[in-house]
């Protein structure tokens, strides 16, 4: 290849050229006739166009990543690994001359190809049959090289991990239930069959997966990269509801891995913390992020402000969110634009409205969120207000909107109060409608003399908000002298200090 | 749809910083509430349905729900499909979801027409390998043997020029070649992913009929916005359009200037082009050996006149 330590520079003139290597020189006197022919055109005044029919290496030194890019894939051995029976002739050749001549291929010799049979098979009864059809190494072989699953960790695209455990499962207990291998067998010594074992023993809840995973771990040893038994060992402890043991477990992590030892701590976290043993979750945050702040590992402190937000509720942890997400991926991706800026304070603005339980909180927050966008939207250019802030802008329309009709408090009526109406017996009703910030229990109290006073509440409207229906019920009474007047008093424990105060004239004629 | 030319990319990236994020962490634990509380919120959109993608996701693996899933994703596209930006890797998301929520409830042939919709209206998942590896899996499902192995070819012919990929795709192509056509083909399949004189049997499969190239075309956008050009060689290469696929690398290649790292972005999307045509990578692989070494033959005059020959300008 030109440029490498095979060729180096200079070997052209070098007196011993003659022994170079011919690949290489070659490769100079390519170099060398595109460089003349550059030469030609310069001094021709005219400034080449690229050309297809011109090597990129012509034009310039590659650099690593593009020459990574241009790195051709060589496809070879498939056959090989697919249709085994075929391959090899004894001139070392696959069998190509017998095509077209009918070749029989059977399944079990090829654990690569009934593999890929299981894993794309739908037909539980056809995957039997193939199952049925390997043969007790074959099986051993497929089960050393299925893809492992990924426990806990959903998928992003269409992915496989159900799949791969599905395999799994189905060749496992082929081999061990089915034909009474053991666990243990000398067909399933390599380290990643093992491994998958302890898998399957770890679903099936048997505590020998255990033994198999300290196995591993010790043949593991300590090096770079994941741990898989470790993970896996802990993830049993996890399962069985043994919190301490799965933290303890994953606490190992610096043991095992020397660059992943910080990870393993995030999961004995979150252990931690499900299990309620906040003190000990705390601690272990603690040093997680100080290892990625130490190792200056993005991931490592990105995952940490996760735990974090996790663990709050509420507005607060939905501000953590949004803030994170506006900060977290500068280091990736350059300044944060206004555009983010204005989507950020908007997620946050409608946080406060939609998930705020405390409502002087959330109309404090509201307001003030809807006040910096307002000072923010100069920023925003006219390319950022385009099409693409638009649902923005009517979001933002639609929050103040919102902040209009809360900002009297967090009972307001839907209605005036309406018209009393006349019934049979002489007495006289009327119902109001009550919309509530949240769904929440009212106290209702009022002063008008012979009105009885009814609270029902209503099912909720879209968007948490309560409603309410009060009652008003009045059989005027000889004692009354002449009809009243009095309050209408709501309030609610969780709102305390806003009231709902109306006044209410007693029914009669006329009113 | 509305095109969105200047929107909340930020956001999309801060988004897509959670999504990896997560992913790295992982854990029902972790995602999935972080997802459920992204999909309760209506204050942003694209949180919104990341969310609601998280969960279909967890409801089509680990949860075994797929109706559930389906419900989830044809209610998040009822209610906010129309504001969903045709450039956002979850808008596509979310239709692999349904797609393969489909295919998982027994209705892959609903799912193969549903994702000739999709292309039309999305282009851009012509680029999503995993999007394209779901329609194999559907057409599996759906025991519609012509239609899998046409969605094979797609598959190889667009997805991503690397080895992993690659691996993938040839072994999946093997083995059903073997179960569908036998092992003549499934061997001579093999033989021609190493040896160009060898008939590959996978040029023999149909296109597979997703889609109309004139929409997808239109869908695109005249004139075509920049971030849509790698989208735009995808749709040459699905329509089988050579002339005008290498015509667009050329264009590419012009628009490059003196930019060498631009000028490896065109040389790689020839590369493509062989792959796609030839369903086999080995003249892309002599194509790139030329460009990074000048050695040996360039083999592009060759597949000029293979072009010509077959109509082309």
């Amino acid at each position: 290849m030109i440029g490498s330590a095979d060729a180096p520079a200079g070997m052209v003139s070098c007196p011993h050229g003659a022994r170079t290597p011919i690949r290489a020189t070659r490769g100079m006197r390519a170099r060398l006739c595109w460089a003349l022919l550059l030469l030609l055109a310069t001094a021709l005044g005219a400034q080449p166009a690229p050309s297809f029919e011109e090597p990129l290496v012509a034009r310039g030194a590659l650099s690593p990543t593009m020459a990574a890019r241009l790195t051709p894939v060589p496809l070879t051995g498939l056959a090989a690994r697919l249709f085994a029976e075929a391959a090899p002739l004894p001139d070392g050749r696959l069998g190509w001359p017998m095509l077209p001549a009918p070749i029989r291929i059977a399944g079990e010799s090829s654990p690569a190809l009934v593999l890929l049979r299981l894993q794309t098979e739908p037909d539980a009864a056809a995957r039997a049959a193939l199952l049925a059809a390997a043969s007790d190494e074959a099986l051993a072989q497929m089960v050393a090289q299925a893809p492992l699953d990924r426990p806990r960790h959903p998928d992003i695209v269409p992915g496989d991990s159900a799949r791969n455990v599905r395999v799994l499962d189905e060749l496992l207990d082929e081999l061990i239930t089915r034909r009474g291998q053991a666990y243990y067998s000398e067909l399933l010594t390599g380290f990643a069959a093992r491994l998958r074992v302890a898998d399957w023993l770890r679903r099936r809840g048997d505590r020998k997966c255990v033994g198999v995973y300290e196995e591993l771990l010790v043949e593991w040893g300590q090096r770079p990269g994941w741990c898989e038994p470790l993970y896996r060992l802990g993830l049993w402890y996890s399962e069985q509801g043994e919190t301490d043991e799965a933290v303890a477990t994953w606490e190992r992590g610096d043991e095992y891995s020397t660059d992943h030892g910080a990870h393993f701590l995030m999961y004995a976290m979150r252990e931690a913390q499900s299990g309620g043993l906040v003190a000990q979750a705390d601690e272990l945050l603690a040093q997680v992020l100080a290892a990625g702040e130490q190792a200056e590992d993005v991931w490592l402190q990105a995952l940490a402000r996760v735990a974090l937000i996790q663990r709050a509720e509420g507005p607060t942890a939905t501000e953590q969110a949004v803030a994170w997400a506006d900060e977290a991926h500068r280091p990736w991706r350059g300044a944060v634009t206004p555009a983010a800026r204005y989507i950020v304070r908007l997620a946050l603005a409608g946080s406060y409205l939609y998930q705020g339980h405390d409502f002087d909180t959330s109309i404090e927050g509201l307001t003030r969120c809807l006040a910096e966008l307002e000072a923010m939207t100069p920023e925003l250019t006219a390319e950022l207000r385009g099409e693409g802030l638009g649902l923005a802008f009517e979001d933002a329309a639609h929050y103040r909107e919102h902040l209009r009709l809360w900002s009297r408090g967090p009972i307001r009526p839907a209605t005036a109060l309406p018209r009393w109406r006349e019934g049979a017996d002489g007495d006289w009703t009327t119902e109001w409608r009550l919309l509530l910030w949240r769904p929440a229990a009212l106290e209702v109290s009022c002063t008008v003399p012979d009105v009885r006073v009814e609270l029902e509440a209503l099912p909720s409207e879209g968007g948490g908000v309560g409603q309410a229906i009060v009652r008003l019920h009045a059989m005027p009474s000889a004692n009354v002298v002449a009809p009243g007047e009095g309050h209408l008093v709501v309030t609610c424990p969780a709102w305390p200090g806003h009231v709902l105060d109306e006044t209410v004239r007693a029914p009669g004629p006329a009113r | 749809m509305q095109r969105h030319t200047a929107p909340d990319v930020t956001s999309v990236e801060a988004i897509t910083f959670i999504d990896q994020t997560l992913w790295r962490v992982g854990g029902a634990e972790g995602k999935l509430p972080f997802g459920r509380r992204a999909a309760a919120q209506t204050a942003n959109l694209l949180y919104q349905v990341w969310g609601h993608h998280i969960i279909a996701r967890y409801e089509l693996g680990p949860g075994g729900r797929p109706q559930e899933a389906l419900r989830r994703v044809e209610g998040v596209m009822a209610e906010v499909g129309e504001r969903l930006p045709e450039w956002w890797y979850f808008t596509a998301a979310l239709h692999a979801d349904r797609l393969e929520a489909l295919g998982a409830l027994e209705r892959g042939a609903e799912a193969l027409s549903a994702a000739g919709e999709v292309i039309e209206r999305y282009p851009r998942v012509l680029t999503n390998f995993d999007f394209l590896r779901t329609l194999t899996l559907v057409a599996r499902g759906a025991g519609d043997g012509a239609r899998e192995l046409a969605a094979l070819a797609q598959w190889y012919a667009l997805g991503d020029f690397n080895e992993q990929a690659l691996r993938e795709q040839t072994e999946r192509i093997g083995e059903a070649l073997l179960r569908l056509e036998g092992p003549g083909a499934a061997l001579a399949f093999a033989k021609s992913q190493e040896d160009a004189s060898a008939a590959n049997p996978l040029r023999a499969a149909p296109r597979l009929a997703a889609g109309d190239p004139a929409v997808v075309q239109a869908a695109l956008g005249d004139p075509l916005p920049d971030e849509q050009r790698t989208p735009q060689l995808l749709v040459y290469l699905w329509a089988q359009q050579w002339p005008e696929a290498l015509a667009f690398c050329r264009d590419e290649l012009r628009r490059a200037g003196d930019n060498l790292e631009w000028q490896a972005n065109a040389v790689a999307w020839v590369a493509r082009l062989f792959k796609a045509h030839d369903l086999n990578v080995l003249r892309a692989n002599q194509w790139l050996d030329y460009q990074r070494s000048g050695e040996g033959e360039n083999p592009l005059p060759a597949l000029v006149a293979e072009l010509a020959g077959e109509g082309g300008p």
